[in-house]
């Protein structure tokens, strides 16, 4: 019974001496040692003739399956004499075997005579403890299936002989015969070649068994990208393209079709999936394979019918050596396992502040990992968690009011819609069906807004009334990201932190619900923290920070436009200072307007709307002094007493005293001035928009806020290491002092007027006034059953708006500001008021409206009129001192607008495309061997 | 320049301070005053004249003179032909109520009466009215001596629902087929209150439309039960817009020239001979009023007419008897809170409704009957007014015009010419009026007409 090495060689000089030196150790006795090299450019073949090895040298871009024919052609074949056609022992340049590797597979296949193909168990080389293959099969999605875990060692748990669908090809042991019957396929590289055969030989009557007790030691070099060879180069593509092929050849013909469909869709979404990771070569390699596989059908039928030839058995005889159909699902759960792991980890990591190593990267004899602190005792350890729970429990004391009740509205506020699903809409309709028909574009918030509500469930109420209520210690945390970066000590960063986060509340923003500078305050510091990155040395680090501050520049923006005129102050001050580097801060400035489509394309038509933030346009106007103002108060109910700022007014002043951090401090009074300039300008002028009918002031809130973050910049900065320069002796110690006594005041100050006052003003959660729940109910199930509401009277002038679906919601209401009023209605409204006609009443029916509803003190003027008018007749109010009317013709829309937004899709794809390509570019590049 | 980090920070220091003090010295921009209310010309205006069961009557309808052209006047279904100045007449039967409707300009001067032609006791006078949600009569009977007769008048294209209230001395008169009465379009209810609501004494009845508009007149009638020859009297009692603490009524006839009946008897119980006024109070607590004679001397107290306690939600009736002296008087009333009140003088051949007069603004306007001596009587209230007379004749000219200054608290009767067809009394407020009518013993009061030129509305804005 001849026994036969047949080794096939590719630049593996590396590894050969130690291949060549097992398989002279081998206790049982070879008859011929044959090497094919395919186009070695190293000393692979000198190696191999030094040792004696009948060398045959092919080219490059041999096929594995020629190499393996040639080889198999240069082994003499047995005499006649002899009954066994022989063994061939097939072996690769980077696996070495032990040195009865040999002798334990010929003694298997002797035991087990019906076999034809064995394998040895393949251990990880250079560590020679881990497993790599013990058999393979392979899943359904394509994906090789060795039963093993990642980095398993081996302890013996799994050496056991049976049968598998397939063993590598390193170290595989296969009769002659069956090689010579069925041979490789030679369209397959190495890669997903011992898959195909180990199929092929079980549709041909051949079974293939795993024999622990052999082992070899395997580098995969190529699937490691340690060959140097260009099917190294592509091992990812070759592989994909083999598994691919191997299961669309072999498979069944009746789930052929659906195979390739499944196989389609899969390859695709993986493509997808490497370009979002920045792997932009592995997917076009996922693009190539199918390429070749599923999308030609010819090379595959091809193959299925050279497969017909050669097999003996069906194809549900061999079903139970391929992997099972649920393991795709596993390794789903598995990956997703990974995932929350990994977020754990970087919990760890930046609790701890030191890396976490997982298993695998730690030895079983590293002593200092097993020291490693558990996450609870990191956790409780950090001040960020003391800031966290102190921050919630605080934030409920001062909502005590708010934890409960109808929805939360009041002041610039409007209540939230029913479900988020109405953001969806809005942000994707074109048209909007709200009053008489609105094609403007919806706020640039919207968008946010229903995407947060994935995580509320749908509950849009809910969105709005966690950024309220816990919007306090959010926003702390995400300043105190920031100040962490630009601080040594937590001291400072803590108290600036907190300063930061009740600057809005003390401002009244809260109290008067001013969803705008509530969560622009939040994304502030994410943004700031961001910009940080622009002064990076490393290029592509400085370019990902320019994406990441656009894209928290553009989610402020989204709520507070403002932002966006602070970010232009600060980054012509940048260019000025380097005039070198402009693309960064002028990317910054443009992107978010791609980012906040279609609202930017409209709002570019109404540039006032840029100066007015997310909330009821002109709602609770106010205007303050100077002082005042500089101390954060831009005026409204809910606001805290001045004097309790003037703390922190003092302290950022004398901040300036610090000599070493006079540039530091010079840059927080910039953007305490930046912030001052935006503030001026949106307390100056006024806005004319569509649908306002006055000129609304907008709030000067938002540049307050930014002119406080200065103020706390400045304070946190001089204030860090403060006790050093203090005990440091001089006048400044006394100064040092009393500045930070001070800013101590103010943040203590105003943390205990929060929690005292709590949140008092015109935010409240009630039920909503407006007109009666069976007329909100019909209009929300029947677009042309809508509300015509109406408030004043003779003196002051009577007041309306079509309502659909109750009161307009959060968003809604930026639209309507941006809708001009249709002057038709305007006018049948006036003619019912003065002398009300029959087809006054027709008309108003064409506007899709069912009822008129007037919140009491009613007017004795409207209702007057519409008692007297032809075509209405009483309905009940939601008091018994309301008054409403209901039309008595069938309402219809004939009237409203229904045009959309030009182009409206085209924008929204644009947004969309630039949001997915702006995420993509703030995430690390992702380093692949290759 | 490269500049320290010191004298960058002072600069941003400088620049907030500067940018916050421009920031609290700027102020809003001035808000324009959106006006409340606006004026406009209604397109379309109705006149109701109503009908009279007991007599043909004859309508007058004219257009202020200054009235631009270019609309158009309609009367029941044919056109009219009346320019600007002038008064047309229309004869009708009198069984049914007459609709004009004017269109366009015609709308800024259209006014209108009807007189009662023929018949022996028929010498009511009444203004054609628009239409409108509320109307009060003070005055009126529901018993078989004194009996009225409320004619609801729908002129518009839909439907109105009427509801009829009826007090006396004792309180709110029930009575069946009074709640929810539904007059179609273009079509006329009448309400006999004697069938529907009998009760004795002087009744106030008001009209509220719930839903649409109705023009409301009220024909008074007396009627010696014990007399079998005897007519009934007619006369359609002058509506009040609303209760108020102040009321003048106007056009009160001469004690002597009363055809008063000399038996006591021959009158119901509620009617005194002699003047008597009725008041009547629809607030939930009891007022006090106090009435005065207002002539050209002033006002004095009428005698043993002293405050009078008007109970909540019932009509009190006081006896004025021969109190009134001349023509040239008139009875002011003022109570501590809102009330309706009306003046009656039942005769033996004639029954007297004065008018609740009303201030103007602007031009009044009545169109004349033909027969009868017509004397302007106008009224001065708390301060002294100044009225511009103008007398028409039937071709639209002019015939007079004149000032009446009239002091405060007093009253002036000025005749008018026998060949003018209208009058026109231009006003700024201060004065109420009307012009009495006598035609030998039968004496009538005919209110003036604010012509509405425009209408005042309210500024219809959205919501924002």
């Amino acid at each position: 019974m001849p026994v036969s090495v047949l080794l096939v060689s590719h630049n593996g000089e590396r590894w050969l001496p130690a291949v060549l030196a097992g398989v002279e150790q081998q206790t049982h006795p070879i008859d011929h040692r044959v090497a094919i090299d395919t186009g070695s450019r190293d000393g692979s073949v000198t190696a191999l003739r030094t040792s004696g090895w009948d060398v045959e040298q092919l080219g490059a871009a041999t096929p594995w399956a020629e190499s393996v024919r040639a080889g198999l052609a240069r082994i003499p074949a047995p005499p006649p004499s002899d009954p066994h056609p022989g063994w061939v022992w097939i072996l690769h340049d980077d696996s070495a075997p032990a040195p009865d590797a040999l002798a334990l597979l010929l003694e298997a296949a002797h035991r087990h005579p019906d076999v034809a193909v064995l394998g040895p168990k393949l251990r990880e080389w250079p560590s020679l403890r881990r497993l790599l293959e013990m058999g393979v099969t392979i899943s359904g999605t394509g994906r090789r299936e060795t039963g093993l875990e990642r980095g398993e060692y081996d302890q013996g748990q799994h050496d056991r002989r049976r049968v598998v669908l397939a063993v590598n090809t390193a170290g595989m042991l296969v009769r002659r015969d069956v090689l010579e019957h069925l041979g490789f396929d030679r369209s397959l590289p190495v890669y997903g070649n011992d898959l195909d055969f180990g199929w092929r030989a079980a549709r041909a009557g051949y079974s293939t068994m795993v024999v622990p007790e052999a082992v070899c030691f395997h580098v995969e070099a190529a699937h490691r990208g340690q060959r140097a060879s260009r099917l190294a180069e592509l091992h990812h593509r070759q592989e994909r393209a083999g598994a691919i092929y191997t299961l669309l050849a072999n498979g069944t013909g009746r789930g052929w079709a659906l195979q390739s469909l499944r196989l389609g869709v899969l390859g695709l979404l993986r493509a997808l999936g490497f370009l979002l990771i920045r792997a932009p070569l592995e997917a076009w390699d996922e693009l190539v394979a199918l390429g070749s596989t599923v999308f030609a059908p010819r090379r595959i039928a091809a193959a299925r019918r050279a497969r017909q030839r050669t097999a003996v058995v069906g194809h549900s005889e061999v079903r139970h050596l391929l992997a099972p159909p649920w393991l795709p699902l596993r390794h789903l759960l598995d990956n997703v396992g990974d995932f929350f792991s990994a977020l754990v980890d970087l919990g760890r990591e930046s609790v701890g502040g030191r890396t976490v190593r997982t298993a695998h990267q730690v030895d079983v004899d590293d002593v200092e990992s097993s020291q490693e602190p558990g996450l609870v005792a990191l956790v409780l350890r950090s001040p960020r968690t003391w800031l966290i729970v102190g921050g919630f429990v605080l934030a409920l004391v001062a909502a005590r009011d708010l934890l409960h009740g109808g929805p939360l509205h009041g002041g610039a506020l409007p209540a939230a819609p029913a479900g988020t699903g109405h953001w969806w809409s809005a942000w994707w309709s074109a048209h909007h069906d709200l009053g008489t028909g609105s094609s403007a574009p919806a706020p640039g918030y919207v968008l946010v807004l229903a995407v947060l509500g994935v995580l509320t469930l749908g509950h849009a109420g809910a969105v709005i009334w966690v950024l309220f209520v816990l919007g306090v210690p959010l926003t702390a945390l995400s300043a105190l990201r920031f100040f962490r970066r630009v601080t040594d000590g937590w001291a400072a960063a803590f108290v600036g932190a907190t300063a930061y986060a009740l600057a809005p509340v003390v401002a009244g923003a809260y109290a008067q619900g001013r969803l705008g500078t509530v969560v622009g305050g939040l994304l502030l510091p994410w943004a700031a923290t961001s910009a940080l990155g622009l002064a990076r040395p490393e290029r592509e680090r400085r370019w990902r920070a320019v994406w990441r501050t656009a894209v928290g520049l553009a989610l402020t923006c989204a709520f507070a436009p403002t932002a966006w005129l602070v970010a232009l102050l600060v980054a012509v001050v940048l260019i000025v200072r380097r005039p070198g580097w402009w693309a960064g801060p002028v990317v910054v400035l443009v992107a978010p307007v791609a980012l906040l489509l279609p609202w930017a394309a409209g709002a570019l038509q109404h540039p006032g709307s840029l100066l007015l933030e997310a909330g009821v346009a002109g709602a609770l106007p106010a205007s303050e002094d100077a002082l005042r103002l500089l101390l954060g108060r831009p005026g409204g109910p809910g606001a805290a007493p001045w004097w309790l700022g003037a703390g922190l007014l003092v302290a950022a002043l004398l901040a300036g005293l610090r000599e070493q951090r006079h540039g530091r401090v010079a840059v927080a009074w910039g953007v305490a001035a930046a912030g001052a300039l935006v503030a001026a300008l949106t307390a100056t002028v006024s806005v004319r928009l569509p649908g306002l009918t006055s000129a609304v002031h907008p709030w000067t809130g938002f540049g307050l806020l930014v002119l406080q973050a200065g103020l706390v910049g400045a304070v946190v900065v001089a204030g860090d290491g403060l006790l050093t320069e203090v005990r440091a002796g001089g006048w400044r110690r006394p100064a040092g002092l009393l500045g930070g006594v001070l800013a101590a005041f103010s943040v203590v100050g105003g943390l205990a007027w929060w929690a005292v006052a709590g949140i008092s003003g015109p935010l409240e959660r009630g039920p909503v006034a407006g007109p009666p729940a069976y007329m909100s109910d019909l209009s929300a199930t029947h677009d042309a059953s809508g509300v015509l509401q109406l408030r004043g009277g003779r003196a002051q002038g009577v007041r309306y708006e079509v309502l659909r679906d109750g009161p307009l919601p959060v968003g809604d209401d930026a639209i309507a500001a941006l809708t001009a009023p249709d002057p038709a209605l305007r006018g049948v409204l006036r003619r019912l008021l003065a002398d009300p006609q029959p087809a006054d009443a027709r008309s108003l029916a064409a506007y899709g409206v069912a009822y008129v509803y007037a919140r009491a003190p009613v007017s004795r003027r409207v209702s007057a009129a519409f008692d007297a008018a032809p075509g209405f007749s009483r309905a009940s109010g939601a008091t018994r001192h309301d008054a409403s009317w209901r039309l008595q013709d069938t309402p219809t829309l004939s009237a409203t607008d229904h045009d959309g937004q030009p182009f409206h899709l085209v924008l929204v794809v644009l947004q969309g495309l630039a949001i997915v390509a702006a995420i993509v570019l703030t995430m690390p590049s992702r380093r692949v061997r290759r | 320049m490269r500049l320290r980090p010191l004298a960058w920070l002072v600069a941003a220091v400088v620049v907030t301070a500067l940018a916050t003090l421009f920031a609290g010295q700027a102020r809003p921009t001035s808000t324009p005053h959106l006006r409340g209310q606006s004026i406009v010309t209604p397109q379309v205006r109705q006149l109701v004249c109503p009908s009279s069961a007991d007599a043909d009557t004859l309508s007058h309808v004219g257009l202020l003179p200054g009235t631009p052209s270019g609309g158009s006047v309609v009367a029941g279904e044919r056109p009219l032909a009346v320019q600007a100045g002038q008064v047309a007449e229309i004869g009708t039967p009198g069984r049914s109520p007459l609709s004009v409707v004017a269109r366009n300009q015609s709308t800024r001067g259209i006014f209108g009466s009807r007189e009662q032609t023929g018949g022996t006791y028929a010498h009511g006078v009444s203004r054609c009215s628009s239409p409108r949600a509320s109307w009060w009569f003070s005055g009126a009977g529901a018993s078989p001596a004194h009996y009225s007769t409320v004619e609801l008048v729908n002129p518009r294209p839909g439907a109105a629902v009427v509801d009829v209230s009826v007090w006396g001395p004792d309180g709110v008169v029930q009575g069946a087929g009074l709640r929810g009465i539904t007059v179609r379009p273009g079509g006329t209810k009448e309400v006999a209150l004697a069938d529907a609501a009998p009760a004795e004494g002087n009744l106030v009845v008001h009209v509220q439309a719930s839903r649409g508009l109705v023009v409301a007149d009220l024909a008074d009638h007396t009627l010696d039960v014990l007399d079998p020859k005897a007519q009934p009297t007619t006369e359609w009692i002058p509506d009040l817009l609303a209760p108020a603490r102040h009321l003048v009524l106007s056009g009160l006839p001469p004690p002597d020239a009363q055809d008063a009946p000399t038996d006591a008897a021959s009158l119901p119980s509620a009617l005194r001979p002699g003047g008597s006024l009725v008041l009547f109070n629809p607030g939930s607590s009891a007022v006090v009023a106090r009435v005065r004679l207002s002539g050209e001397d002033g006002t004095s107290d009428p005698t043993g007419a002293g405050p009078t306690s008007v109970p909540a939600g019932a009509a009190v009736t006081v006896p004025l008897g021969d109190q009134v002296k001349n023509a040239g008087t008139a009875l002011i009333v003022d109570a501590g809170g809102p009330i309706t009140a009306g003046y009656l003088v039942p005769g033996k051949t004639d029954l007297f409704h004065a008018v609740p007069g009303v201030h103007w603004e602007g031009p009044a306007a009545a169109a004349l009957p033909s027969a009868g001596r017509r004397t302007l009587v106008v009224t001065a209230d708390r301060r002294a007014g100044r009225v511009a007379i103008s007398e028409l004749a039937a071709d639209g000219s002019r015939l007079s015009r004149r000032y009446l200054s009239v002091p405060a608290r007093s009253t002036l009767a000025t005749p008018i010419s026998a060949r003018a067809v209208s009058v026109v009394v231009s006003s700024r407020g201060q004065v109420v009026g009307s012009v009495q009518i006598a035609d030998g013993t039968a004496y009538a009061a005919l209110p003036l007409s604010p012509v509405l030129a425009a209408l005042r509305v309210p500024e219809v804005r959205p919501m924002s």
